[in-house]
């Protein structure tokens, strides 16, 4: 009975792809995808997005399969629950690292909610955007809100939002695609492409499409994974930054290296120079210290209300030394 | 625990709630889940500006949405002020609709009704105020400068309240001193985020009077408050409190806007009205926390007995007066407690700035006190090298000495507090034992308090009690209360009840409670204060006691024996030492009426607290253990040890239930709540901004009850709602320090400030 | 905009309700239904007071459409006792002074229902974990998670 009321919209139901790639096409930018809702309801009622149709894409069957082969690894629709993801055997048993990130968005019920493909396609969060509208009349417009400046970043010439997903970091160092589909198409682009770093546009994604799967190829032998998410509160709140770190190992050596982290900067961050200098390395405090210095220029974290480039800078450390050791044990 | 608690059937007992299991089955109701026929929904219009006088208001093309039934604004109303202390006119400065002034971001501006939320938020939106914007103000310290916008015609340099206290000769107190040092605290804006936000439900009847359903601590203020705005007489107003969610002090102004809006609305509309707040309302606009800026300057002697303390604080006040010119009071006389200061000095400054108002939040100027005091102790206490337990010990008030403030201890259980979490933690060899590798450090801190265990006057002009209590015995031998305390979750009820059912040998089962009703149970000061326990439990006490006494009358006539030896227990009543030969309780019910022509036997106790601050006071002391990882400045708190005095423990279980919540509250205050501003806006009104303490962050909490007899609790029993909170943000504050070197005296000590330091320190 | 009539699975009984598309669940459960056990305490998926279960997890109503809803197995506090006996968790939370204003106890019951369902002798942390998602200003969490433990304790002993 309060004021917080989400905005009137007409409901749609697509029960194939095709029809709601069609639907989609038809009302163009005036739709929202509904899958999971915990992203897309709170911006809702803020007015954060307004949208005159919802589509509920969870009835649709396709985007709701989860399946696995040893050739071609994990096909998960883009509606698959987090909850499902986690509870996969095949998950839990060749992708904990995947488990671990799911397992870390938010909380029990917004994990059986959400789902994997609302998490890859998160908007990109920031503390002075995702205010209700009320919040707005104070103030002049951002630039995402199609204003004129960033109250991040003071004088910013473009939009500082944060791209927070936890899964992102993850699926990135397991060398994941994303299956996009529209109307006439499909394309395959791997997970670290789609993300753009324009905090207005975060995805590389057309009006007309959606990102209909994800793809993880099977895991290769002898790589150990980990995975660390480091927020306010240990769990509830978005992420200081979230990490990922697959090694392949040989003995005590570092054969080949991959590293992501999310919750950072305005898109998800693989430091290459840090995984590059790893390799052939012996996991010490010393080559641990020296990877993160690196991977720190290459992530250049950004400063929030209530987490600043300083403090992220060092937490971001303390998460390399912790998981990486962590990781290499294994 | 001592065994005092086995003479008692009831009292002292790990009873349930008499509501658990009702809430439990989701059957509570709270006001937003009743429904009245024909019910409309109501709005608020809120100003998005910090300082501007209103120009026009139109609200036509709001009222040509369809189901809108009612438009209301400033103009609609008598346009007379309200306040919570409204006995003096200085602190009545506010309007429950704005009527030519905006003051704070979220101030109330008009209201709706429509038949539905989504007309209700259409018509908002067309609401077409127009403003004249003005030069705000949103720091205490340029508010007073000369030349600052005035907020409030009435009070020139914005000081919305100032006080003074002396006690002794502070100058005359350093001479004395072998040490004296001075330390400025900051507090943050901290709210208290109770779970059930503002709701009420308005109707009148068809003789012009008003019900008003909602969610509240203090409903008899409601009452008056709505009588006096909206120009009736408070006998036409009944104000219901049904089961609250919360309040922690944020629902203890008396009327809220909403409770206005929702009554005027539906006077207009001769409809029920609903009116809910939402989280960002709450966050946005309703009452919050003082932030203090306290500055403390205190003199020892070398044996660390404290000897002369002088102290300056300045609080953000916001917009409005609320309960603030009271923080401002106890900012100063809570520093008496729970020390010894022979000589004290105190000068506060409430200022008036163009933010949301700061009213009371639970302990009420004590933590941001206590925080502060606890902290200089500590620091005392090192460059005296002298071990805070000892320090603590050395100056705790004892029974029968009066603090610095005049506060009269008739009970002090502190001592015993300090010894048992000393033990127990093993506090000094702790302290001084370094454990910390690379990357963490472990670190202990002793924290300590004192509260009132109650209030000394009302905030009205009234002849009322401060708290009365009805008792009413039906023929089926089952018993009925009447009380005007309200239950906001801290289980007053259940206590009344334990109360009554202890002095008439009943079970708790037959014993059932109506409260919180204007029109039905007598007047209550409210739930503020800690008062509850103490005020409502003596007038239940006594009313109980009368009953009894009339019972026990009748009986002795028909056995012929002296009412005075008479036992009412196990639902009998019987003479000391002879069980056998008893009267059930309902036939001893029914024989008084037959002895008094039928009448009903109802009785009435009331209490009013006999000494103008606080009939007594409660003590504490904490000590935390805590783990800081030294690479980021993460603090988790592992353990916190807690020994409380509140007298007797009338339930144990709701004690600690108590005591676990303050902890939590504390430690978040402690440690990242914050309600960040900028330009006089709140960047954070949500949840998730906000950072209330997670369920994942809950130490291991234990607890020492420590057990005495108060003489003027019932059954010896005081308060543990709000003086349970203030040792615990300093026991951290403390435990932080010893962990890792650094000394923080801003809150919230966030990982970033212990980091920034450690990293001046040149240890990270 | 307008109302649609469906049917919704509510504690095992079918209701006929007529909705609107930004009708959320919990706006169903409570307005249409009358099963106001349910609470909104701050409308945006942050604080828990609006869990249900769907489908027997524990899920946002306040996040879910009512239209979502349709077709799934709701279940709310009212579901959760067999009439007048009440289910073991309701009862510890009784029994160990985990209700104090009771707000946030129907979200947290149900959030424990299921996790004992899946995760037969939970330890503390993983409790207070599971929780993370039900905000409680009250109680400190502390007598909630023994009331939890207890229960999952009481199990392990009759097994």
């Amino acid at each position: 009975m309060n004021n917080m009321r989400l905005p009137k919209f007409s409901y749609h139901e697509p029960t194939s792809l095709g029809e709601l790639l069609s639907i989609k096409q038809e009302l163009k930018e005036e739709c929202a995808l509904l899958a999971g809702g915990t992203d897309l309801l709170p911006m809702l009622k803020r007015r954060n997005r307004i949208a005159a149709h919802v589509l509920n894409i969870k009835r649709i069957p396709e985007l709701n399969t989860i399946s696995f082969s040893e050739e071609r690894g994990f096909h998960i629709g883009c509606a698959v629950t987090l909850r499902d993801v986690i509870d996969h055997p095949v998950v839990s048993e060749k992708y904990p690292l995947l488990a671990q990130a799911a397992g870390a968005v938010g909380f029990n019920q917004l994990r059986n909610m959400a789902t994997l493909g609302g998490n890859v396609c998160l908007d990109n969060k920031c503390s002075y955007f995702n205010q209700s509208a009320f919040w707005w009349k104070s103030r002049p417009d951002c630039f995402k809100r199609g204003g004129d400046r960033c109250y991040v970043v003071k004088g910013g010439k473009e939009c500082f939002s944060l791209s927070a997903a936890d899964t992102v970091s993850a699926l990135m160092v397991l060398d994941a695609d994303l299956l996009i589909r529209g109307p006439g198409n499909e394309r395959r682009i791997p997970v670290k492409d789609f993300y753009t770093g324009n905090g207005r546009k975060p995805h590389d994604l057309r009006e007309e499409e959606l990102v209909a799967a994800i793809l993880i190829p099977p895991n290769g032998r002898g790589w150990k994974q980990g995975f660390l998410k480091k927020s306010a509160r240990g769990s509830v709140d978005f992420s200081i930054a979230s990490l990922s770190v697959r090694l392949k190992m040989n003995g005590p050596v570092v054969e080949d290296a991959r590293i992501a982290l999310n919750g950072v900067s305005t898109k998800p961050v693989r430091p290459i120079e840090a995984e590059n200098y790893l390799k052939g390395k012996k996991i010490q405090y010393e080559t641990v210290g020296h990877a993160t210095e690196t991977a720190l220029k290459e992530i250049k974290p950004l400063s929030l209300i209530g987490c600043s480039a300083f403090f992220r800078r060092h937490v971001i450390r303390a998460m390399f030394e912790d998981l990486v050791s962590a990781v290499s044990r294994a | 625990m001592r065994r005092l608690m086995n003479e008692y059937h009831v009292i002292g007992k790990r009873l349930p709630r008499i509501d658990a299991k009702e809430k439990v089955k989701g059957q509570a109701h709270y006001t937003d889940d009743l429904k009245l026929p024909g019910m409309l929904c109501g709005m608020i219009l809120r100003s998005p500006f910090a300082h501007a006088r209103i120009l026009k208001i139109d609200a036509s093309r709001a009222l040509k949405v369809p189901g809108v039934k009612a438009v209301i604004t400033g103009e609609d109303t008598v346009k007379v002020k309200y306040g919570v202390i409204s006995r003096s006119p200085k602190f009545v400065d506010e309007y429950p609709l704005a009527v030519d002034r905006i003051r704070f971001i979220g101030e109330e501006v008009a209201a709706v009704a429509a038949t539905d939320p989504d007309a209700a938020l259409e018509a908002i939106e067309l609401v077409q105020v127009e403003y004249e914007a003005l030069p705000a103000v949103f720091d205490p310290e340029l508010a007073l400068q000369p030349g600052a916008p005035q907020i409030h015609d009435h009070a020139p340099g914005n000081i919305s309240r100032e006080f003074h206290l002396k006690q002794g000769d502070v100058e005359k107190g350093f001479f004395q001193s072998d040490f004296v040092r001075e330390d400025t605290f900051t507090t943050q804006s901290a709210i208290h985020a109770y779970l059930e936000p503002h709701a009420a439900l308005a109707a009148w009847d068809m003789t012009g009077r008003l019900t008003l359903y909602t969610s509240t601590q203090t409903p008899y203020y409601v009452q008056q408050h709505l009588a006096l705005t909206l120009g009736i007489n408070p006998d036409r107003v009944r104000v219901i409190k049904p089961c609250v969610g919360g309040g922690f002090g944020g629902k203890s102004d008396g009327m809220a806007a909403l409770d206005f809006c929702a009554a005027l609305l539906s006077r207009k509309t001769g409809k029920p009205v609903k009116i809910v707040y939402s989280r960002d309302e709450e966050f946005t606009a309703a009452r919050r926390k003082h932030p203090v800026t306290i500055t403390m300057k205190t003199g020892v002697r070398k044996d660390g007995t404290l000897v002369a303390r002088q102290s300056k604080a300045l609080l953000d006040g916001g917009a409005y007066c609320s309960l603030g010119p009271l923080t401002t009071i106890l900012v100063g006389t809570f520093q008496t407690l729970p020390y010894r200061i022979p000589h004290f000095q105190y000068d506060g400054y409430r200022i008036y700035t163009n933010k949301p108002p700061c009213g009371a939040m639970r302990g009420h100027g004590g933590p941001q006190v206590h925080f502060a005091q606890d902290v200089q102790m500590d620091m005392i206490a090192e460059e005296l090298g002298i071990d805070p337990v000892e320090m603590a010990l050395r100056n705790g008030l004892r029974t029968g000495e009066r603090s610095a403030a005049g506060f009269s201890i008739i009970s002090s259980g502190f001592a015993e507090c300090v010894r048992r979490v000393a033990e127990e933690t093993k506090f000094g060899e702790q302290r001084s034992s370094q454990k910390a590798n690379r990357s963490r450090a472990y670190g202990i801190g002793l924290g300590c308090g004192g509260f009132p265990s109650g209030a000394g006057f009302y905030f009205t002009n009234t002849t009322s009690a401060h708290s009365s209590v009805i008792i009413k015995a039906g023929e089926g031998g089952g018993v009925s209360v009447l009380t005007g305390a309200s239950d906001i979750g801290q289980g007053s009820d259940s206590i009344i009840c334990q109360i009554v059912a202890e002095v008439l040998g009943l079970p708790l089962e037959n014993i059932r409670i109506t409260s919180a009703d204007t029109a039905m149970t007598p007047p209550d000061m409210g739930t503020y204060s800690s008062r509850v326990t103490v005020a409502a439990g003596n007038a239940a006490l006594k009313a109980a006691r009368a009953a009894r006494e009339d019972i026990f009358r009748v009986v002795a006539k028909k056995m012929e024996a002296n009412p005075a030896d008479f036992v009412a227990a196990n639902r009998k009543i019987f003479v000391k030492g002879n069980p056998e030969a008893f009267i059930p309780f309902e036939e001893a019910i029914n024989l008084y009426q037959t002895e008094n022509d039928g009448a009903p036997l109802v009785v009435k106790g009331s209490y009013n607290s006999p000494d103008k601050m606080s009939p007594t006071y409660s003590f504490g002391a904490y000590v935390a253990e805590v783990e800081v990882d030294l690479r980021t400045g993460e603090v988790q708190v592992i353990k916190m040890t807690a020994g409380h005095d509140c007298g007797q423990p009338l339930n144990p279980m709701s004690v600690e239930g108590q005591v676990e919540g303050c902890i939590v509250m504390g430690m978040g205050y402690a440690l990242s709540e914050n309600l960040s501003f900028e330009g006089g806006q709140t960047l954070n009104p949500s949840f998730l901004g906000y950072r209330a303490p997670a369920a994942n962050q809950s130490p291991e909490i234990v607890i020492h009850h420590v057990i005495g007899r108060d003489p003027e609790g019932p059954f010896g029993a005081k308060e543990t709602g709000e003086g349970s909170l203030d040792p615990t943000t300093p026991a951290i504050a403390n435990a932080i320090y010893n962990a890792v070197g650094v000394r923080i005296k801003d809150l919230p000590i966030t990982p970033e400030k212990i980091l920034r330091e450690l990293k001046k320190k040149g240890k990270s | 905009m307008m109302k649609k009539l469906i049917e919704l699975h509510v504690n095992g009984e079918v209701h006929s309700l007529a909705v609107k598309p930004n009708d959320t669940l919990l706006d169903a459960l409570r307005n249409h239904l009358g099963l106001v056990g349910t609470k909104e305490g701050c409308s945006v998926g942050e604080c828990g007071a609006c869990t249900v279960l769907l489908n027997r997890r524990p899920a946002l109503s306040c996040l879910t459409l009512a239209l979502d809803a349709v077709g799934m197995e709701i279940t709310t506090i009212e579901g959760v006792s067999q009439g007048e006996a009440l289910d073991p968790i309701q009862q510890a939370f009784v029994d160990y002074g985990a209700v104090q204003c009771g707000f946030c106890t129907p979200g947290m019951i149900l959030t424990a229902k299921e996790l004992l369902e899946v995760q037969k002798h939970p330890s503390v942390d993983e409790i207070k974990h599971a929780l993370s998602g039900n905000f409680c200003r009250c109680t400190g969490y502390t007598k909630i998670v023994e009331a939890i433990e207890a229960v999952s304790t009481e199990r392990r002993v009759k097994s």
